[in-house]
């Protein structure tokens, strides 16, 4: 493992009954790359996702997270520690107002107990204000202010993509984990993705893994890229090698035409 | 959203002094009879027992039928309690806390089946625990067995019941407010996602039935020495729709809600208490019509204070646009 | 199981209890096995815990008392009257099942599915009452159903209700298995529990089905109450009760919507009802230790014995 590496997949298999959807993938993603994870329907993309982010526990191999085995860990402590992610069919929590899903997403790491609760102490309020300003802070940034008070799911679809993100954010992330961000985008909207994804891990700080279909997206942005196919890896290169690998453009871009 | 802090210290201070007004001259005065003071109370306990059911059902959104158990836990140790420990009449508070805090162990217990088992399973395992603790009071000698407890001292009156009452909302208000609150609102919607959002799935739910059964036993104790007996039949079927109907009847994860329908249901029953068994005929097909029309309850997930909101933003639009037309355009 | 006693010849004590014992384990074993069944197969097609299902029991037992008890007074051929009350019985519950699938169930299907649980609790409450209020409160005693011989095994005397009671049981077991195996109806109704949408797109009309589904429900229920009612007479109006809570345990021990794993819990209810009285000081602390069981067997494996654990796809 390079010391650089912030996240790193060591020999990792996930099986559902006979389904291999990850077969043995080893990678690393160092820190402050956007690292995209490309291919076919069904290749164990999502996959990758689940057992990084703790929802589903591998059946063998190791995930290290900053040198720390983190197999075991369950999603709560994961995400409250550093990698946070979105969801390929957007999961927000609809009846809340934009504002109240970006507070939830605070919860690891307010500071204050129940009994600060009860009695209103001073920390939960200063907790309180704290959060709602931060929240305000990503809002602004992601170009949300105007629907804070509104109901998520009232929102049109391309908001609610930035709104995940935005609750993503809200856990104060290190590694964050974009799941087809630029599902059913036109260009001119991926365009302002890119732009968008560059920023956030600029200003935030981050590492970025990305699932994606776009081409447009993932060559863009993507500092190195990862093959899969049929939850094997295929290879792992920076988009050039990529784009020109032969075994890849076959089992992959080949399709897509 | 700083500026409005003195309103809502207005608007809560206000209401308590009407109230308390109120009860001091229903009671004191005798403006109205023994019954209807009776029911009052009533009202104010069952009130305390569906804000506590709600904490589950509602906020957290997990079909639970545990009340009964946690009911019949109150209200039997605050029974016990009364009978040889806190005799005198001073101590009510310390029964009352008793038989709260008992329930509440029981309710952190049954928060474990919570965290694996999902919806369906969870209805029959917690139906499973109120039967079990209603069959194990039949059978406990102690306290009477199958006859129940008798000659409880009656600590309970008007004054208690509505004091536990602004108590229960109370911690409600503040609860639901703070970040555990917002997780059992977002693990009602969706769990995983709130897991990947850093919830804390079992925290929330084991404070969820702490605060949930804490209630309720509050509301068992204030009921057995209000009535002054107590026995297992109480905490059966008829009980756990009892709470069912109220807590639909309202609305789920609403305080306002809460309280409606533990006051429709109540002067409802009261009224009917004539027809005898037939009753919950009515009140088994009033759940049903409930769930049909009336799907989300009377208030849904919305409190009074809303309403009130809602229609003062209505006004203010409609005095916006009189005076400023281009401003509303926005 | 007092009234049991009588019956045995003590020629050799020891192994007249346990045989006694066994048999009084497939007996009861059986019959929540049936009852457990009926309400697991509205569980698995219908997609709803039936709250309802225990006053469906009750509504039986009432039905089986006074329809077998009018044709007492015209004949005495035990087994007629078994038969024909059954049918009788059975056409009444079917009746209450599908008005209650149609009026309190179905414009609840694109609810959310905690509102149908919540109406199946209101009707199981009006069902009871309803039963309470017409029937009133005073227990009746059940005609004697089943011809009441005994018959000898091992020296042992085993009166012939109880073995009658496990055959009629693993009868309908069989029958109801064939249903569902080898008759179109059944292959939609599997195909319908297991995915509606798919079950629409090869024509299946799943509102047909369901119904079907609370009809058998209603019938097996209805068995299960004849074969209790020959097991034991007495009964009340809160019958159901009861019947409802071990039909719930035995299925959701099983897995529920799993036919087997409703007769495998059942079966495993029937063993701690016989065993928990002899091991346990109070014999009613058998539903605790069934409800522990019950809880074990969740925190382990939160589908039940035989359900499909499925993950949650992300
Ligand atoms: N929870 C699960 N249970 C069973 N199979 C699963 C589960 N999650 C994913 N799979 C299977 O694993 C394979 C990879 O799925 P996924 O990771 O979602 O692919 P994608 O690359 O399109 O995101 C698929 O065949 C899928 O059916
Ligand atoms: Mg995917």
């Amino acid at each position: 493992m390079s010391n650089k590496a912030i996240v790193s997949f060591k020999n990792v298999c996930m099986y559902f009954g006979g389904v291999k959807a990850i077969d043995d993938i080893s990678f690393d993603v160092e820190k402050g790359q956007v690292f995209g994870i490309i291919g076919p329907n069904g290749a164990g993309k999502t996959t990758i996702f689940n057992v990084l982010s703790g929802i589903y526990k591998p059946t063998s191999g190791d995930i290290f997270f900053h040198d720390r085995r983190i197999n075991n860990l369950p999603p709560n402590y994961i995400t409250g520690n550093g990698i946070t992610r979105t969801f390929q069919n957007i999961r927000l929590f609809e009846g809340q107002t934009v504002l109240d899903n970006l507070k939830i997403a605070h919860y690891s790491h307010i500071r204050y107990g129940i009994m600060d609760v009860i009695f209103t102490s001073n920390r939960f309020k200063k907790e309180e204000k704290r959060i709602e300003e931060e929240s305000l802070a990503i809002l602004d940034f992601m170009n949300l202010t105007s629907s804070a008070e509104q109901k998520a799911g009232a929102l049109p679809y391309g908001a609610q993509r930035r709104i995940e993100i935005a609750r993503a954010l809200s856990c104060k992330p290190e590694v964050l984990l974009l799941d087809e961000p630029a599902a059913g985008m036109n260009p001119v909207e991926i365009d302002e993705l890119n732009q968008l994804i560059l920023k956030i891990r600029d200003h935030f700080n981050l590492t970025v893994l990305v699932v994606e279909h776009q081409m447009r997206l993932v060559m863009e942005i993507c500092n190195e890229i990862l093959v899969t196919n049929f939850g094997k890896k295929l290879t792992i290169g920076k988009p050039d090698e990529i784009k020109n690998n032969p075994q890849v453009l076959e089992a992959y871009l080949g399709k897509v035409k | 959203m700083i500026s409005k802090k003195k309103n809502n210290l207005l608007g809560d201070v206000i209401p308590v002094i009407i109230i308390a007004v109120i009860l001091i001259s229903l009671k004191e005065f005798k403006l109205v009879s023994t019954s209807r003071l009776l029911i009052l109370q009533y009202i104010g306990l069952y009130s305390i027992f569906v804000l506590g059911i709600n904490m589950v059902n509602g906020y957290l959104g997990i079909f639970s039928l545990a009340h009964a158990g946690f009911m019949a836990s109150g209200a039997y140790a605050a029974a016990i309690s009364s009978r040889y420990f806190f005799k005198e009449s001073w101590m009510f508070p310390l029964i009352l806390l008793f038989g709260g805090f008992v329930a509440m162990v029981i309710g952190l217990i049954m928060s474990i089946p919570s965290f694996k088992a999902k919806g369906d399973y969870l209805a029959i395992i917690t139906l499973g625990f109120s039967l079990i603790v209603q069959s194990f009071l039949q059978n406990w000698r102690f306290v009477g067995a199958s006859k129940g407890i008798n000659n409880v001292a009656k600590f309970t009156n008007i004054y208690w019941v509505f004091g536990c009452l602004l108590f229960a909302i109370f911690i409600v208000r503040k609860f639901i407010n703070s970040k555990y609150g917002r997780s059992l609102k977002a693990i009602r919607e969706d769990q995983v996602a709130s897991e990947l959002v850093s919830v804390d799935v079992k925290r929330a739910k084991t404070m969820a039935f702490a605060v949930s059964a804490f209630l309720i036993g509050i509301a068992g104790a204030l009921l057995v020495h209000l009535l002054g007996y107590t026995s297992p039949s109480a905490y059966g079927y008829t009980n756990i729709v009892d709470g069912l109907v109220m807590v639909y009847l309202g609305g789920m994860g609403s305080i306002t809600g809460s309280i409606v329908g533990a006051t429709l249901w109540q002067i409802l029953i009261q009224t009917l208490k004539s027809l005898g068994t037939w009753r919950w005929v009515v009140g088994g097909g009033l759940l049903c019509m409930i769930m049909i029309f009336l799907n989300n309850g009377l208030f849904g997930n919305k409190e009074l204070s809303d309403a009130i909101r809602a229609i003062r933003y209505y006004f203010s639009r409609i005095i916006l646009k009189k005076n400023s037309p281009e401003e509303t355009r926005k | 199981m007092v009234g049991d006693i009588p019956y045995i010849i003590m020629k050799n004590k020891e192994t007249a209890l346990l045989l006694q014992q066994f048999v009084n384990f497939l007996q009861l074993g059986s019959i929540y096995a049936l009852a457990a069944i009926s309400f697991s197969m509205v569980y698995g097609i219908a997609g709803l815990v039936n709250f309802a299902h225990g006053s469906v029991f009750t509504i039986a037992m009432y039905l089986l008392f006074y329809v077998s008890t009018l044709l007492f007074k015209f004949t005495s051929a035990t087994w007629g009257v078994f038969v024909l009350s059954l049918m009788i019985a059975s056409l009444g519950t079917s009746i209450v099942a599908i008005l209650m699938e149609r009026i309190a169930y179905k414009p609840l299907r694109n609810a959310p599915p905690i509102s149908v649980v919540v109406s199946s609790v209101g009707v199981g409450m009006l069902l009871e009452y309803l039963a309470l209020n017409f029937a009133g409160s005073k227990a009746k005693r059940m005609p004697n159903l089943i011809p009441d011989v005994s018959i000898e095994i091992a020296g042992t005397t085993i009166p012939l209700f109880k073995i009658m009671i496990i055959v009629i049981a693993i009868i309908a077991m069989i029958i109801l298995s064939l249903l569902v195996r080898k008759t179109q109806l059944g292959v939609a109704m599997r195909a319908v529990s297991q995915d509606k949408t798919a079950a629409a797109f090869m024509g299946i009309d799943s509102n047909r089905v369901i119904t079907y589904s609370f009809i058998f429900g209603a019938v097996l229920a209805t068995i299960a109450a004849g074969l209790y009612g020959s097991a034991y007479a007495i009964f009340a109006y809160n019958v159901g009760d009861t019947i409802n809570w071990w039909s719930f345990i035995a299925a959701v021990l099983g897995g529920i919507g799993s036919i087997e794993g409703a007769v495998l819990g059942g079966f495993i209810l029937g063993a701690i009802n016989v065993i928990a009285p002899i091991v346990l000081p109070v014999s009613s602390y058998k539903d605790i230790v069934a409800f522990g069981v019950l809880i074990v067997v969740l925190l382990i494996k939160p589908t039940g014995l035989l359900g499909k654990s499925a993950a949650e796809k992300v």
